[in-house]
């Protein structure tokens, strides 16, 4: 494997965020959220695969994503998970929040 | 979220297993992964697992997702309903005490109600009566009940004894309702008050954002908490009505406890009713006109 991939905990809480922006993008069951994760980071997120699930649940209980068993592309049986509307309302809250954050952060590591 | 949350409880079985699927299917899609990039089957599978972690320990942090905050909302639902009651002493007390009448008086009279309409003749042994037809010399021909077939009663006596009967019957009918209406007309007030005088209150909590559910549902627990406390007295009065109407009452005995859980849902589904109307009128409180208002 060589190179050991971060694992998500650097920032608490943007596991859901990530989470949302790639349904945000298509349907996907928990496999394709962990592969898609890491495949557009460059492999330098690597999403714990368990705590995956908790989140899932997480998302869904709040009314974010909604699951269904249905078909991958490649036909295995999997939950499907789709983002809501009121998923697509949190994205937009959380993105601004990290924008903000990451911001901040850039400011007082550039401070003199 | 309350919602989807007892719709969890309810089918929280099916739910865990279908998790445990998912999560062996994950673990099922990541091994055949591994086996393409030229591990052995039994290797690729432990390397998935081991991937994936701890998965017994995934599956209690996704029941406890669901779970305990609802334990902990019922909590302090109970709590609030109790601390209102509490800041209120006097309407509620009023609120309580027709609703535990309406709901004595109810029960009581609805378990004796079926018999006594229904059922019952006021003789010792209905079993043994025969319907025939009399004619009696006078000529006016009737259709009557008499006893063992004797003909030794006239068919104007039994009308006469039935006659008080059913009257006693629909008096405690008409009681009934009187005491049903009276309860929901005092639960309905102390609502109502109770939504005026927080009518600044319910536009603040609207303003910073609390959703129109969430300030009915604010109501109807309060509602539900003096229905509770309505039905704690209620009951046992219903009970103690019972007995007192057994003793005048000859050969007539309570029916089953499922009318009595009836009439008392009866009861529960009127206090909501009469509830729900003060909690839509607090749902439509305008914030800006509210947070004016003193």
């Amino acid at each position: 494997m060589g190179r050991k991939p971060q694992k998500n905990d650097s920032l608490p809480g943007s596991l859901d965020m990530l989470i949302l922006r790639t349904l945000s993008r298509r349907d996907l069951h928990g496999y394709g959220i962990v592969q898609f994760i890491q495949q557009s980071s460059d492999d330098e997120l690597l999403v714990e695969e368990g705590s995956l699930y908790p989140a899932l649940q997480r998302l869904e209980l709040n009314g974010w994503i909604e699951g269904e068993w249905g078909l991958t592309p490649n036909k295995r049986k999997a939950r499907i998970y789709r983002i809501t509307a009121a998923g697509r309302k949190q994205l937009g809250l959380e993105t601004r929040k990290y924008a903000k954050l990451t911001l901040a952060i850039a400011r007082v590591m550039g401070a003199e | 979220m309350f919602w989807r949350r007892l719709k969890y409880w309810k089918v929280r079985a099916q739910r865990e297993e279908s998790l445990r699927e998912e999560m062996e299917l994950h673990i099922g899609e990541r091994a055949a992964q591994l086996r393409d990039g030229g591990m052995t089957p039994d290797r690729a599978l432990a390397e998935a697992r081991r991937q994936f972690g701890n998965m017994g320990l995934k599956q209690e942090e996704s029941r406890e997702i669901w779970m305990t905050r609802l334990g902990s909302e019922l909590v302090q639902d109970i709590r609030y309903g109790l601390r209102a009651m509490a800041a209120n002493k006097v309407f509620s007390a009023m609120a309580i005490l027709s609703l535990a009448l309406g709901i004595g008086a109810n029960t009581a009279i609805f378990s004796f109600m079926d018999s006594l309409l229904l059922r019952s003749l006021p003789v010792s042994n209905p079993e043994t009566l025969a319907v025939l037809n009399w004619r009696a010399p006078s000529g006016n021909g009737r259709d009557s009940v008499v006893h063992g077939g004797s003909g030794s009663i006239w068919a104007a006596q039994i009308d006469r004894t039935m006659n008080q009967e059913i009257i006693l019957a629909r008096l405690c009918t008409a009681f009934a309702m009187v005491a049903l209406l009276i309860a929901c007309v005092g639960l309905y007030g102390t609502m109502a008050y109770t939504v005026a005088r927080r009518t600044v209150e319910i536009g603040i909590r609207m303003a910073l954002g609390a959703p129109r559910g969430a300030v009915v549902w604010m109501v109807l627990r309060e509602v539900f908490a003096l229905a509770a406390a309505g039905l704690a007295i209620g009951v046992p009065v219903a009970l103690g009505a019972s007995r007192f109407i057994e003793s005048f009452l000859f050969g007539v005995k309570p029916n089953s406890p499922i009318e009595v859980v009836l009439a008392m849902a009866i009861l529960l589904s009127a206090a909501l009713l009469a509830g729900y109307a003060p909690a839509r009128k607090a749902s439509r409180i305008d914030p800006m006109i509210a947070v004016r208002h003193e």
